[in-house]
């Protein structure tokens, strides 16, 4: 195989609070080969979202920051860079997109200079190039009528094409890694298919890397190749798409898709729930941080936490007990 | 009572709420500077003629995208919003005629569980005045009778009684929705609107409240009407589904034939729109994807609403309306090109 897109090892970062150091992110590892989806699913705080930050440098400096860890992105250690050397890769080596396309547009500039600004800035081409390129990529997009929309603001579009306006801007300066933070989450589930099978075109014509955060396993199955699970700020298993949904190793995997009814055929009687609450991540407790809402948990869950370990063919659990395979 | 057992809900069951003709329009734009001069009024037709039954004891799912009319419909059935025309009956009673007064009896009969449970908790009010509130206001039970009426209710949502004099906001998203809905059956009320009630909860959260509200359907005869764009779990709650587009009923069927045999072309797109939790199924699957956004409802599609995005949209589409017609036995559809059968 040859060398990941990005190769994340031992990532861990910091958060101060009042409540003490908060670890959101906990030695986390895992690598993205070219022209791969890695999916990484989880409920809100369990560290997705801060692993996606870390990777690109915008942890807030004054809530805390990377403290261990190396982020290999096209076999440079962003983790040891400047803030301006890491800048400079982002765009050009690393797209983002994030949940609310509202929010991460300037309301008050126009959408074909906001995308125009990005390639002046790191191609350093000049402003006609900019303003054609702008409308090329918007037209692939899927903006009808690019050219006439290039001088309208973000306010003019709806949230499906405000979300294609920032996939644009990511796309700009050609990266190698597109980070993509729940992007269709807002989004009804038309719009979402839409945007879905766009992503998987462009990510096809690109040969592009995506790293997708979710919470919806129907989103990773339909996308991801490869899944991580992140729990409580750890990854706690990693396979691929069709070992994650045919056999889930960790009881968290394995009661969050069974939590979901289907769509294929109605759920007969109750839904298979899980007990209690997400952890505080300010106040964990030793051993395993699912062991309390776990269906199966054994005595050393509550004394020692689980490594992320080989349970199968790349297939890594971190549990004591993981869930046999099925007959 | 299981869920499958109702599948024939359609032909039994007296209608405990009866929706005729219900139209809620909305005037926005500049209201003009001197006795109108220069008004810009457009209309926005939320709920543009809906017929719709919901029967004792079931659960009615609605669907749709954001903006095609299904919150404005569940406020307009609990009077929270003043219909424009056409009747809603609760009990046999007409709402619409009645004035505030009347209405009050019926208040307490018909309540409503919000999408986002920190909004509709009020952040200075202990948890268990916003329980008592209600209960005093209806005078359910006697004034010395209140405090323990709010412990049992919060049992009954699985809340410890002991949590009463503690604020929303020491609680997370999931144990403020069981809050919401312990103020919610505080009056004994009979017809529960919930409007997107897990959308704002973690997906592990999700499971726990879907199975309280069935819990407290079988419990307290409740009817529901559930409205939500998560097919996956309208599939799972629901007795009959009604799918609304652009202000209108388009489909409406039990929840076996809806998602057994989809009809109309919304619903179809709808429906393959869902990710699967399944990578197998997903990649083999035929995917209809729709081109661009609902329009607007200010001034929606003439003929068809959707034919702008159907697939497979015919010139009559853009002339004449189709009526919510019934193609198949108790199976409701709003579609030219949909034969009888």
């Amino acid at each position: 195989m040859s060398e990941p897109v990005l190769s994340v090892k031992e990532l861990e970062t910091h958060l101060y609070s009042r409540e003490g150091t908060i670890r959101p992110v906990n030695e986390v590892s895992f690598d993205i080969q070219q022209g791969e989806t890695l999916g990484i699913v989880g409920e809100s705080g369990s560290g997705k979202t801060m692993t996606a930050l870390s990777i690109m440098g915008l942890i807030p400096k004054n809530l805390g920051g990377v403290v261990g860890g190396s982020v290999v992105l096209d076999g440079e250690d962003l983790a040891q860079m400047s803030d301006s050397e890491v800048r400079r890769r982002r765009s050009t080596k690393m797209g983002m997109i994030f949940q609310d396309p509202a929010t991460s547009l300037n309301p008050t500039m126009k959408v074909g200079p906001q995308i125009a600004e990005t390639m002046k800035t790191h191609l350093g081409i000049n402003d006609t190039t900019a303003r054609n390129r702008t409308i090329e990529l918007l037209d692939r997009v899927g903006i009808p009528s690019p050219e006439g929309r290039y001088n309208n603001y973000p306010f003019q579009f709806s949230g499906g094409m405000r979300q294609r306006v920032m996939i644009a801007i990511a796309l700009s300066c050609d990266p190698l890694l597109l980070i993509a933070d729940e992007p269709t989450t807002a989004l009804d589930v038309t719009i979402q298919a839409q945007l879905l099978d766009f992503v998987r075109e462009i990510k096809e014509e690109r040969g592009m890397s995506v790293m997708w955060i979710t919470h919806d396993l129907g989103v990773v199955a339909e996308l991801c190749d490869q899944v991580a699970v992140m729990y409580a700020g750890s990854i706690v298993e990693k396979a691929s798409v069709d070992d994650i949904f045919a056999r889930p190793k960790h009881r968290y995997t394995s009661m969050l898709l069974n939590s979901m009814p289907s769509i294929a055929e109605r759920t007969a009687g109750r839904l298979t729930s899980i007990k209690g609450l997400p952890p505080n991540l300010a106040n964990l407790r030793e051993g395993c941080p699912f062991a309390v809402r776990c269906s199966a948990p054994v005595e050393r869950c509550t004394e020692e936490r689980p490594a992320l370990l080989p349970v199968g063919e790349e297939h890594l659990a971190a549990c004591w007990n993981p869930v046999e395979d099925p007959a | 009572m299981t869920k499958d057992m109702t599948q024939d809900s359609n032909t039994n069951g007296n209608a405990l709420v009866d929706i005729k003709n219900l139209k809620t329009y909305f005037e926005v734009g500049s209201k003009g500077i001197i006795f109108g001069l220069g008004a810009n009024r457009n209309i926005v037709r939320a709920v543009d003629g809906v017929d719709l039954t919901i029967r004792e004891g079931e659960t009615l799912g609605l669907v749709g995208e954001s903006g095609c009319g299904k919150s404005t419909l569940g406020y307009t059935i609990l009077q929270l919003e003043k219909p424009t025309e056409g009747k809603v009956s609760f009990e046999g009673t007409d709402l619409t005629k009645l004035k505030k007064n009347e209405i009050r009896p019926f208040r307490k009969k018909m309540q409503i569980v919000f999408q986002d449970p920190a909004a509709a908790l009020d952040p200075r009010q202990t948890i268990g005045e916003a329980i008592a509130e209600p209960i005093r206001t209806h005078r359910i039970v006697k004034d010395d009778e209140v405090e323990e009426r709010v412990e049992e209710l919060l049992k009954t949502v699985g809340l410890n009684p002991y949590f009463k004099n503690r604020y929303p906001h020491e609680f997370s998203g999931g144990q403020q929705q069981r809050i919401v809905i312990a103020r919610a059956l505080s009056v004994n009320p009979t017809f529960i609107v919930a409007d997107e009630p897990i959308s704002a909860l973690d997906v592990s959260i999700q499971a726990q409240i879907i199975n309280l509200l069935e819990e407290l359907q079988d419990q307290f005869q409740l009817t529901y009407l559930f409205i939500s764009h998560d097919l996956r779990v309208v599939r799972h709650i629901s007795d009959r589904v009604a799918v609304m587009y652009l202000g209108k009923v388009v489909e409406r069927a039990s929840t076996v034939d809806l998602y057994g045999e989809p009809l109309h072309p919304y619903t179809r797109a709808l429906l393959s729109g869902v990710p699967a939790p399944d990578p197998v199924l997903a990649r083999k699957r035929d995917r209809i994807i729709l081109v661009g956004d609902v329009p607007s409802p200010i001034n929606p599609p003439s003929g068809c609403r959707f034919r702008t995005r159907c697939p497979i949209a015919v010139e009559m589409c853009a002339q004449d309306e189709p009526a919510l017609e019934e193609k198949r036995e108790n199976h409701w559809v709003a579609c030219h090109l949909v034969e009888a059968g």
